[in-house]
């Protein structure tokens, strides 16, 4: 076994010793060559850069009115992204049914229409209509409540419906399955007049059977008359 | 000296020839490098950067005193820097394998490879000083002033450093042996 010592000595002499890779001066030559280039001050750009008093002049101007654009095309953008995401807030271009709606603010600002269910006295709009149209209120009437005063402040708003689950949609599409034609069908008095005859023809006693108050002698007679064999 | 020459040229920053520093003095980065890093591509990519440092500021070179003192620390810290980032088992091992002797049997150049990569990993268990005075102490090029000066110490202060930072080193490895030793008993 070597002595430490020598080991060690052997560690330090073998670092010392270390010789460069082949080429490796050729490549930092052409690194710092590369390195200066980029920093030449023929570059337009760098040489903007690096003498901003010029930038006091048409190039501030050029800055500001790059500035101006980019804020311009972001605020037109950021318009049309609005507008895409909320069709109900323009009347034009949503459903018929939403049109109807809109049309009539009354009928929006009563607690039944804004309820996902279907009540009797709205029948004629679809809930999901008035769900969207209720639940987002406009710029204008949000302006005018505003401008209303203390008074309108003191109005409280409801929350905003939760939007249906898959079961209240399911529900939806199986109540309202020709549901209107079939309300414009309806006429209470044959309704009843046929919920009374169904019930008659339920409870109507059978003719076959026969009370029979006669003696057990009389009773083989009676049924002898009375049951027919059938085979 | 021909670079200081080069360095330390008139007045004009710009004048400085890069290549001639280049030529003279990164085969010493190259070796200052290496020894922290006892990686050569790395070791090539620290000399690389710091000439780029000297690039960048090649206006203040008119005033460097000791040009290879201001090199070697600027690859020194950048090699440091470096080898932060490397964990000592991802450290390159072609060079224990290169201080193995040939020429023995297997077995016995095994176990010299194992002696040196345990002579490797006790100084890098060293104080952190101790091993720099080690490290800079194995390039000849480097006297105990010019380690002093990269280090910001003392002479007499690097000498002690590298006393006990051998006497350490002595002892780890007497005492890793015995332990092996005691392991190979049982």
């Amino acid at each position: 076994m070597e002595d430490p010592e020598e080991v060690v000595d052997t560690v330090l002499s073998g670092l010392r010793a270390v010789a460069p890779p082949v080429g490796m001066e050729a490549r930092i030559q052409l690194a710092l060559q590369s390195h200066r280039a980029d920093q030449a001050p023929d570059s337009p750009f760098r040489f903007r850069l690096r003498r901003p008093a010029l930038l006091g002049g048409f190039g501030g101007v050029l800055v500001v009115a790059a500035w101006c654009v980019a804020a311009l095309c972001l605020f037109v953008l950021a318009g049309r992204r609005g507008a895409a995401k909320h069709p109900a807030e323009h009347p034009a271009a949503g459903h018929p049914a939403e049109q109807a709606v809109t049309s009539t603010p009354a009928s929006i600002s009563t607690p039944e229409s804004q309820s996902p269910f279907v009540t009797p006295g709205a029948g004629a709009v679809h809930p999901r209509a008035v769900r969207l149209v209720s639940s987002r209120p406009s710029r204008g009437a949000a302006v005018a409540a505003a401008d209303a005063g203390p008074a309108a402040s003191l109005v409280s708003f409801p929350a905003p419906p939760m939007p249906l689950t898959e079961q209240e949609r399911l529900l939806l599409v199986l109540a309202h399955r020709r549901g209107q034609a079939r309300l414009a069908g309806i006429d209470a008095q044959k309704q009843e007049a046929r919920e009374t005859e169904q019930f008659q023809e339920f409870f109507k006693p059978e003719p076959s059977i026969v009370v029979n108050d006669t003696p057990p002698a009389a009773v083989d007679t009676a049924t002898a008359t009375t049951t027919t064999p059938s085979k | 000296m021909f670079p200081r020459a080069a360095a330390s040229t008139d007045n004009a920053a710009s004048q400085v020839d890069l290549p001639a520093l280049v030529h003279a003095y990164a085969p010493v980065l190259f070796r200052v490098a290496y020894s922290v890093l006892r990686s050569r591509t790395e070791a090539e990519d620290v000399v690389q950067d710091a000439f780029v440092r000297v690039l960048e500021h090649r206006q203040s070179l008119p005033g460097v005193r000791d040009l290879r003192v201001w090199l070697v620390r600027i690859a020194w810290n950048l090699a440091l820097d470096r080898r932060r980032r490397i964990r000592p088992d991802q450290m390159d091992e072609s060079f224990a394998r290169s201080l193995v002797d040939g020429s023995v049997a297997a077995d016995a150049a095994l176990a010299e490879f194992q002696q040196i990569q345990a002579v490797l990993g006790e100084m890098e268990r060293l104080p952190k000083t101790e091993r720099s005075v080690l490290l800079l102490s194995a390039i000849d090029e480097l006297s105990t002033a010019e380690i002093a000066s990269i280090l910001g110490r003392s002479e007499s202060a690097v000498r002690a450093l590298l006393s006990r930072a051998r006497q350490r080193l002595r002892e780890r490895l007497a005492k890793g042996e015995e332990r092996r030793w005691k392991i190979l008993k049982k």
